[in-house]
């Protein structure tokens, strides 16, 4: 480098306060927005791929599982839309007693008789090979969630179903005008 | 401050190199970790399921978030159900990226959905959007539940041997 080029660049020097000022913004604007990949679970389900949502009362079946969940313990009361109740709803959890489970019309405990229930009727009538949209299951399930129920009731009952390895359940009871 | 701790101050110069470096490290970590599609998923509280099974995104798949109150979100927007309805149609025919047909060969949506319902939203809603889902014109028929997987008990505490 020559002396003259060493000479008039000794005077340079970038401003750096300026940058780190933007640069502190950016990374506090990407410390306060930043939301993590939530990892999340799913029930796979599939509605009936000829008609969509049936709205025709169901054909009697020859083999069949009624289930009927009653909330006793309704969100009225719960007032879960109140941000402390909810709160502790949630710190004590889901709790059988909330519910009532009927079974073919007969009232039942809770969710272990039904997993009994479902099991010995599965011992008399085993699940398809390989169960999937295409592959029926023989014994169906109607599930009838009653007004109140919320969505946590069903999937626990969904799960004890799906543990007897049920695979077509059909949902009932919905409210269209409501 | 004094004049004696001035003077020995005047010489100490802060090397800002490092600084710049990490904090630069640490904005680059959050631009590849920050995820813009989370606008699709609502803060929601999931019920814990044992059934569950691991969530993958499947290309093209719609969202429809349900809180506690039984609003029906889709993108940020509370809407109705009527609404919605319209939203799906709309949504659903529209171009995969791949260029690949929206519609198998029975005229059913080849986009699954996803339903995330709050555990504490009444389950009609979930229901409701069932019935929409398979109305002329949308016709879904992969309808997924979002539920927060549980760790099961076997894996929890493996049984002894």
């Amino acid at each position: 480098m020559s002396v003259a080029q060493e000479q008039g660049t000794a005077e340079t020097k970038i401003e750096m306060t300026s940058m780190i000022d933007v640069t502190f913004l950016l990374l506090i604007f990407f410390m306060c927005t930043i939301k993590f990949k939530i990892l999340e679970g799913k029930l796979q389900t599939y509605l009936p791929k000829d008609v969509g949502v049936n709205t025709t009362p169901a054909s009697p079946m020859m083999e069949k599982v009624d289930i009927r969940i009653y909330r006793m313990v309704t969100r009225d009361k719960l007032n879960l839309d109140d941000r402390d109740t909810f709160k502790e709803w949630r710190t004590k959890g889901w709790t059988e007693d909330q519910v009532e489970i009927y079974y073919q019309g007969n009232p039942i405990s809770g969710l272990k008789e039904l997993a009994r229930e479902l099991k010995d009727l599965r011992k008399k009538i085993p699940p398809p090979d390989d169960p999937g949209p295409d592959n029926e299951d023989s014994l169906k399930m109607n599930l009838e969630a009653m007004a109140g129920c919320i969505y946590e009731d069903i999937v626990h009952v969904v799960d004890v179903a799906l543990d007897a390895k049920f695979t077509s359940i059909t949902f009932r009871g919905i409210e269209l005008d409501a | 401050m004094s004049k004696a701790r001035d003077e020995m101050m005047a010489g100490v110069d802060l090397n800002m190199t490092p600084m710049i470096d990490i904090v630069f490290q640490l904005i680059i970590f959050f631009m590849i970790v920050i995820d813009m599609s989370q606008k699709d998923l609502e803060a929601l509280e999931l019920p814990k399921s044992l059934k569950a099974i691991e969530d993958e995104a499947e290309e093209g798949r719609l969202y429809v978030n349900i809180n506690r109150g039984g609003d029906y979100i889709l993108r940020l927007q509370k809407l109705s159900l009527n609404e919605l309805e319209v939203q799906l149609k709309l949504r659903v025919d529209a171009p995969m990226k791949d260029g690949s047909r929206t519609r198998d060969a029975q005229d059913l949506a080849v986009r699954p959905i996803l339903i995330r319902a709050d555990r504490a939203s009444e389950f009609k809603h979930v229901q409701k959007i069932m019935y929409v889902c398979g109305k002329e014109g949308i016709k879904i028929w992969k309808v997924n539940l979002a539920a927060a997987q549980e760790a099961k008990d076997d894996e929890a505490a493996p049984a002894p041997k």
